[in-house]
């Protein structure tokens, strides 16, 4: 019950934020459907097929430990972790290229926009950094549930973190699922 | 019942695969349509097709499923507060 009393706050805080990028959106919404041209959508798109890899390897780990079948789970775990870890270097190198452009926050080029531009990309980068400090956590998750894996502490009867881990990544992915289409693919 | 351990409420490594693959192609699916100009019906296709990716992954990946009915209830009742709070927001924008 914990996860879910975890994943219910959760949603209150992600929600918070659809509930910014909304009102900013009618606010202006001409400049937001022109700010979307300079996000990366392909970068975008191969994130949401990593977080969808993420999810799955995860499920599938969970679904083995609880046949008993461990080296599975555990190396299912590793990947979760090791995909985990692509996701965040990925968005590294969209905010980077972000940053060459001045498109980052505060940058000169960014700052030159319209004021409905910066609006766009100031909730932009709020919404993904906290996201990113969620994928973080998740990789932690993953991580510690590789090696209680190893340990022999998570068992068939037991899945403990790993069922945390694989809640966890269920709702990142939710929420990914409105991110990615609200700010890479809607102009 | 087809494809599920009722003893360790699971499901089977084949309905994972089928229903990570379903979730790639609506994902494809999303990008392609996302090129396309369809006013401001994009935004209200590409979040029907979210919400049917959600359900999917709350289902069947978050194991709601194997969920008691309480809990069930309880999910319904969030999720009716959440759309409730977005639609005041974006009423008082007179939207």
């Amino acid at each position: 019950m914990k996860k879910w009393i975890f994943t219910f706050f959760e949603l209150i805080l992600f929600g918070g934020l659809l509930i910014v990028y909304f009102v900013q959106r009618l606010n202006y919404p001409d400049a937001f459907k022109v700010a979307g041209v300079y996000v990366n959508s392909l970068i975008g798109g191969v994130n949401s097929f990593i977080m969808l890899a993420v999810l799955f390897v995860s499920a599938v780990s969970l679904v083995a430990s609880k046949r008993g079948n461990r080296f599975v789970a555990k190396s299912l775990s590793l990947f979760a972790a090791s995909f985990a870890a692509l996701l965040l270097i990925s968005l590294c190198v969209e905010w980077m290229s972000y940053a060459d452009g001045g498109m980052f926050y505060g940058g000169e080029e960014l700052l030159k926009k319209p004021q409905g531009v910066i609006a766009f990309f100031n909730v932009y980068y709020l919404t993904i950094f906290i996201f990113a400090a969620h994928v973080l956590w998740g990789m932690f998750l993953s991580s510690v549930a590789f090696v209680k894996i190893h340990v022999g502490s998570i068992t068939k009867e037991n899945s403990g973190v790993l069922e945390c881990a694989n809640s966890f990544w269920g709702f990142l992915t939710i929420i990914w699922l409105f991110i990615f289409p609200l700010f890479y693919l809607i102009r | 019942m087809n494809g599920t351990k009722n003893n360790n409420r699971i499901l089977s490594y084949g309905t994972y695969i089928a229903l990570w693959i379903a979730l790639n192609v609506l994902t494809a699916f999303s990008i392609a349509l996302g090129g396309m100009d369809f006013g401001d019906f994009n935004v209200f296709f590409m979040l029907s097709i979210s919400t049917a990716m959600s359900y999917a992954v709350l289902i069947y990946f978050m194991n709601v499923k194997f969920e008691s009915l309480f809990f069930k209830l309880f999910m319904i009742v969030t999720t009716v507060i959440l759309v409730a709070v977005f639609s005041i927001v974006l009423f008082g924008y007179n939207l």
